[in-house]
C-alpha cells in the first residue's frame, strides 16, 4: 500500500506537473562548478556554480540548547542581521549510479574524485591525489573515461567529440597544482561538476538532444534481466537488484539510506538475494525513490521532530494541500525566510524582574492564520468553510525513522484531507489553556511536547524514541494520547523544583484527560477540565491544587525576597500524599496571613475553596495528580492577571473548552 | 473438489511480512492466503491433499502497533552443520576441534522495528483438492471427518501462527460467520498481496552472471474486501 500510494503520486505529478519532477532515467544531484571545454577537448577552466542568497537571521538561540540561565535577552531588544548563505545548485542530470564501496561512474558528470583525482582530506585539511587501498592512482578516472565511451560510441556531433577528445587527454596529474590553487573554494565544497562545451554556452553537454537520446538507448538495455510478478504493480516486468538511495534523512547514513533492502543474511529467504527477496520491478522502484527523495527535500511536504520523519502527500496535483497541511502542521514557524527557523519561546523571567515585560514582541509574533482558524474551529464554525479545499481529496501521512543504512516504518494512514485537518484542530483545541505569560505562543507544536518531557538542565538527554510515533499517531487517529506522555510530563513536575507547572505542560496534561474522558465517556471528568479556571469543580485533586497556589501566594507576600518557597519544597508531597502536608501548610499559612497585602481576597478565595473539602486524603492517584497540577496552574494564572484581562479572556472562549 | 471447511481464527498479535519491508517489517493489513493455509496445515496435513482458501472474512477492525526487537543479522551456514554432522571422532575422542557452532549477539545485533496488527480475528473458508499421492485408500469424506474433528476438539500438529512463530493463534470451528466490523463498507481496496509461494512452478533462476540462484517465484492478487469478505479464488 505504501510503496503503490507513492507510485501513483509520481504518475500523477508525471501527467500534470511534469517539470516539478525528474523523468525516467535522470536524478536531480547538488553542483558546486561547471568544467568549461573548448571545441578541441582542452580543459579552459571551472565556473562556480554555488548560490548566494541574503537570509534575515534573529539573535536568537538555537531550538536544541537546553543552557538557558538568567536573562539577558530580555534587557536587549533583538537585532535582526542579514546573512548570505551559499549553496550548491540542484540539476536534473542522467541518473545517480548506485555507489557503495564499489566504483561506479556518473554519466556527463561526477565529483571532483572520479574527475581530477583529487581528494580533501579533512584531517590536514589540504587537497591530495586520491590514491585507494592498494595503493592504485587514476583508477576512478579510468572507470569513469570507459563508461563515457560505452554511451556515447562514435558520433559526428562536434559537442562529442570535443567531450570525448577531453576525456581522452585530460591528465590530471599536470592540472594538479593549478586546480588546487584557483579552484580552492569550489573543491572544498566536495560536490559534483557538470561539463560545458564552449561552442554551446547556454546548456549543459548532459542537455544535448544527441547526447540524451544515447543516454536513453544505453539506459534502457539491459542484459541478464529476470521477470517477475511485480508486487506493486501486478505485472510481470523486470525486476531491480538494488534500489536507490534516499537522501537527507535525518540522522540517517550521510551516503543514503535505502528504503527496501536485504542487507543482512538473516533478512533473505528462499535462497533469493538482496532485493530479488521484495519483487519490485525497476519502473517502480524508480518512481517511489524520486518521490521519496523529492518529498523529503521539499519543507512543504514533512516534518522532523527527533527521530521521527513524517512525510505527507495529497493525491492531487494541486499544490495547495500540501501548503495548508505544512502551515497546519507547523504552527511556530517563521515563514519568511528559506530556513523555516523554529521561533524561540523564553523562561520564567527571574523574581527580580518579575513586573518588567519584554520589550519587544516581534520576535514573538504568533501564526496568525493558525490561531484565526482555531478560534473559528472553537467556536463551531465547521473546517471546510474555513480551509478552502474540497472534502474529498485523498491524503496519505508515513512516519518513518532511520536505524543505520536503512529506514524503518512507524505508521502510514490514509484518510481524507478534511478528516486530517479536523483531527489536528481537535488536537490544538484540546491543547489551549489559558496563558501564564503574554508571551506564551498560541499553539504549541509537537518538538516542544517532545522536549517537555526531559529534563530541562541535561544537554544530553533525548525524548524517549517511541514517544512522538505514538504521539503523532494519536494525533492523526482521534485515539488516546500515550500514557508515557502523562506520567513522563507528571514525572517533570515532582523533579523539576524551579519550574513546576509551565503553559506547556499543563496544556499537555489538559489535553490528555480531556482525550481520555472523551474516549472513555467519562462526562464527569470531561467537565471537570476547562480553559480557564473552574471554580464549580468539585474534584478533590482540582481544590486541593487551587489550595496550594494560595498559600504559595501568600507566603510570597508575607515574607518578600524569599528564595524557596513552598513551591520548591512541598509541591512533590502535596501532589502525592496530601494528608502529611497540608495541615502544616495551613497552620503556616496562619502567620502569613496578617502581613500579606491582598489578604481579604486571598482568605475569601481559601475559604470557598476550603469549605468543600471533607478531609485530606491519603494519597491521590495519577488522574488527581494531574488535575491538582492543573488546580494549581489555573489558580495561579487567576492570581496574576487582572480584572480587566480577565473579561477579555471570559468573553474569548465563550462556551468552549 | 472436497467439502469446505469454515473456522474462525484469533489472537492478540500477527504479523504478515510484506516481501517488500522483510528487514524491517511492516505487515499486510489482513492475513494472507498463504498464511491461512499455514493455519489449517498446522491443524491437519496430509501429502495427499492440498488445502486452497476460498475465502477470509475480517472481524475486527485493522489496527497496528510498534514494536522494536533485538535480533540476529546473520544465518549458521549449512555446510557447517553438514560438516559436524558427517566428522567422525579422532582416536583421542576429540570430537569437533575446528567447528563451533553458535552465533553471538554481541557481534551480530540487529535491532529490527516491527509494525504488526492488533487484536486480529478471521473466518476463514477453505477445501482441499487431491494431489498426486492421492492413493487407493484416500477418500473425500475421510479426510473431510478427520480435518472436522481436528478443528473442533482443537488438535494439532503444532501450534498455528499469524505469519510468525511469535504470534500464536486460536481456533474454532464456525458453523456461522460472526458479524464482520466491516459489514456496511461496500468496497475496501487492500491493493496486490501475496497470494501463495507458486511450489508447482519449480525453481527458476535469478541472479546476475556469478551467481546462479534458484528459487520460487511469488504470486499476487489484488485484494478487494466487499463487506468484510475477501474472495481469494483466482484462475491461474
Amino acid at each position: 500500500m505504501i510503496i503503490e500510494k507513492m507510485v501513483k503520486y509520481y504518475d500523477m505529478q508525471a501527467k500534470y506537473n511534469p517539470e516539478s519532477i525528474p523523468l525516467n532515467g535522470y536524478s536531480v544531484a547538488e553542483f558546486a562548478g561547471v568544467i568549461q571545454i573548448s571545441e578541441k577537448g582542452e580543459f579552459l577552466g571551472i565556473v562556480s556554480l554555488l548560490q548566494e542568497t541574503t537570509v534575515e537571521v534573529k539573535e536568537t538561540k538555537k531550538k536544541k540548547s537546553k543552557k538557558k540561565k538568567g536573562m539577558a535577552l530580555l534587557d536587549e531588544t533583538p537585532v535582526v542581521k542579514t546573512k548570505i548563505i551559499t549553496k550548491p545548485t540542484q540539476i536534473t542530470v542522467p541518473l545517480k549510479a548506485k555507489r557503495g564501496s564499489n566504483i561506479q561512474a556518473n554519466f556527463a558528470w561526477d565529483n571532483a574524485q572520479y574527475i581530477f583525482n583529487v581528494q580533501y582530506n579533512k584531517d590536514t585539511k589540504q587537497f591530495e591525489k586520491a590514491i585507494s587501498k592498494k595503493g592504485e592512482t587514476g583508477i576512478w578516472f579510468e572507470a569513469f573515461k570507459k563508461l563515457q565511451k560505452a554511451v556515447l560510441g562514435d558520433s559526428d556531433n562536434p559537442s562529442i567529440q570535443a567531450y570525448l577528445n577531453f576525456i581522452n587527454t585530460f591528465d590530471s596529474d599536470q592540472h594538479f597544482d593549478s586546480l588546487i590553487k584557483d579552484y580552492e573554494n569550489i573543491l572544498k565544497w566536495d560536490k559534483n561538476f557538470v561539463f560545458q562545451i564552449s561552442s554551446e554556452p547556454d546548456k549543459f553537454f548532459h542537455e544535448n538532444d544527441e547526447v540524451q537520446k544515447r543516454w536513453m538507448n544505453y539506459f534502457l538495455t539491459n542484459k541478464d534481466d529476470v521477470l517477475m510478478q511485480c508486487s506493486i504493480t501486478g505485472e510481470v516486468l523486470p525486476v531491480e537488484g538494488t534500489h536507490a538511495k534516499i537522501m537527507k534523512f535525518w540522522n540517517a547514513q550521510p551516503s543514503g539510506a535505502t528504503l527496501v533492502s536485504s542487507n543482512q543474511e538473516s533478512f533473505c529467504s528462499y535462497g533469493r538475494l538482496q532485493n530479488y527477496n521484495s519483487a519490485i520491478s525497476r519502473e517502480a522502484s524508480f518512481k517511489y525513490t524520486t518521490v521519496l527523495n523529492k518529498l523529503l527535500a521539499d519543507n512543504n511536504n514533512n516534518i522532523v521532530i527527533d527521530n521521527l520523519t513524517t512525510v505527507f502527500w495529497a493525491m492531487s496535483p494541486d499544490k495547495k494541500y500540501e501548503e495548508i497541511a505544512s502551515k497546519i502542521c507547523k504552527p511556530n514557524q517563521n515563514i519568511k525566510n528559506d530556513e523555516f527557523e523554529e521561533l524561540d519561546d523564553i523562561d520564567e523571567p527571574d523574581k527580580n524582574k518579575k513586573d518588567e515585560e519584554p520589550k519587544d514582541f516581534s520576535y514573538t509574533k504568533q501564526n496568525n492564520y493558525i490561531s484565526g482558524l482555531l478560534q473559528k474551529y472553537k467556536n463551531g464554525e465547521k473546517i471546510s468553510s474555513v480551509v478552502d479545499v474540497p472534502k474529498d481529496c485523498e491524503f496519505c501521512i508515513l512516519g518513518m525513522s532511520p536505524n543505520a543504512g536503512r529506514i524503518a516504518i512507524k505508521y502510514f494512514y490514509i484518510d481524507t484531507f478534511y478528516n486530517f485537518v479536523q483531527r489536528i484542530f481537535n488536537h490544538y483545541s484540546n491543547m489551549s489553556i489559558i496563558k501564564e505569560r503574554s508571551y506564551n505562543k498560541d499553539t504549541i507544536s509537537l518538538w516542544e511536547i517532545a522536549y517537555e518531557t526531559i529534563s530541562p538542565s541535561s544537554k544530553e538527554d533525548k525524548p524517549h524514541p517511541l514517544l512522538m510515533g505514538a504521539v503523532s499517531k494519536a494525533i492523526f487517529t482521534g485515539n488516546m494520547y500515550p500514557e508515557l506522555l502523562y506520567s513522563k510530563i507528571l514525572e517533570r513536575i515532582k523533579t523539576d523544583t524551579k519550574i513546576r507547572v509551565n503553559y506547556k505542560r499543563a496544556a499537555i496534561l489538559k489535553a490528555f484527560l480531556l482525550k481520555k474522558a472523551e474516549v472513555t465517556n467519562n462526562q464527569k471528568l470531561k467537565e471537570e477540565i476547562t480553559y480557564m479556571l473552574n471554580e464549580n469543580s468539585d474534584n478533590i485533586g482540582y481544590l486541593l491544587g487551587r489550595v496550594f497556589a494560595v498559600l504559595e501566594k501568600l507566603q510570597i507576600e508575607a515574607i518578600p525576597n524569599l528564595e524557596k518557597t513552598i513551591k520548591h519544597k512541598y509541591f512533590a508531597s502535596a501532589c502525592t500524599t496530601p494528608s502529611l502536608v497540608f495541615n502544616t501548610l495551613i497552620s503556616s499559612a496562619q502567620h502569613h496571613i496578617p502581613k500579606a497585602r491582598n489578604k481579604e481576597y486571598l482568605e475569601g478565595i481559601l475559604q470557598s475553596v476550603l469549605s468543600k473539602i471533607p478531609n485530606y486524603p491519603k494519597h491521590l492517584n495519577l488522574e488527581e495528580q494531574g488535575l491538582f497540577s492543573l488546580g494549581y496552574y489555573h489558580q495561579k494564572a487567576s492570581l496574576y492577571t487582572s480584572n480587566k484581562n480577565k473579561k477579555m479572556e471570559e468573553n474569548k472562549n465563550v462556551g468552549t473548552n | 473438489m472436497g467439502y469446505g471447511v469454515k473456522l474462525t481464527v484469533w489472537g492478540k498479535y500477527a504479523c504478515f511480512t510484506r516481501p517488500e519491508f522483510g528487514a524491517e517489517r511492516v505487515s499486510y493489513d489482513v492475513i494472507t492466503p498463504s498464511a491461512a493455509r499455514g493455519i489449517i496445515e498446522a491443524i491437519y496435513y496430509k501429502p495427499a491433499i492440498r488445502w486452497v482458501i476460498d475465502s477470509i472474512q475480517v472481524n475486527n477492525e485493522i489496527r497496528t502497533t510498534n514494536i522494536l526487537r533485538n535480533e540476529l543479522g546473520s544465518k549458521i551456514n549449512k555446510s557447517k552443520v553438514a560438516r559436524i554432522v558427517d566428522k567422525k571422532p579422532d582416536e583421542n575422542q576429540k570430537v569437533f576441534s575446528d567447528i563451533v557452532l553458535f552465533q553471538d549477539i554481541k557481534k551480530d545485533r540487529q535491532l529490527r522495528n516491527s509494525l504488526i496488527l492488533r487484536d486480529v480475528s478471521y473466518t476463514i473458508e477453505a477445501h482441499f483438492e487431491k494431489t498426486k499421492k492421492w492413493g487407493e485408500e484416500d477418500t473425500v469424506e475421510k479426510h473431510y471427518n478427520i480435518a472436522k474433528r481436528r478443528i473442533e476438539n482443537g488438535q494439532c500438529y503444532c501450534q498455528p501462527y499469524f505469519g510468525t512463530r511469535e504470534f500464536p493463534a486460536n481456533f474454532e470451528w464456525a458453523e456461522e460467520s460472526p458479524e464482520s466490523f466491516y459489514k456496511n463498507v461496500p468496497k475496501l481496496d487492500l491493493s496486490w498481496m501475496l497470494y501463495d509461494i507458486d511450489y508447482a512452478g519449480g525453481r527458476k533462476k535469478i541472479g546476475k552472471d556469478k551467481e546462479k540462484q534458484e528459487t520460487y517465484f511469488s504470486i499476487f492478487f489484488r485484494a478487494i474486501m466487499k463487506n468484510g469478505i475477501i474472495d481469494t479464488r483466482i484462475n491461474k
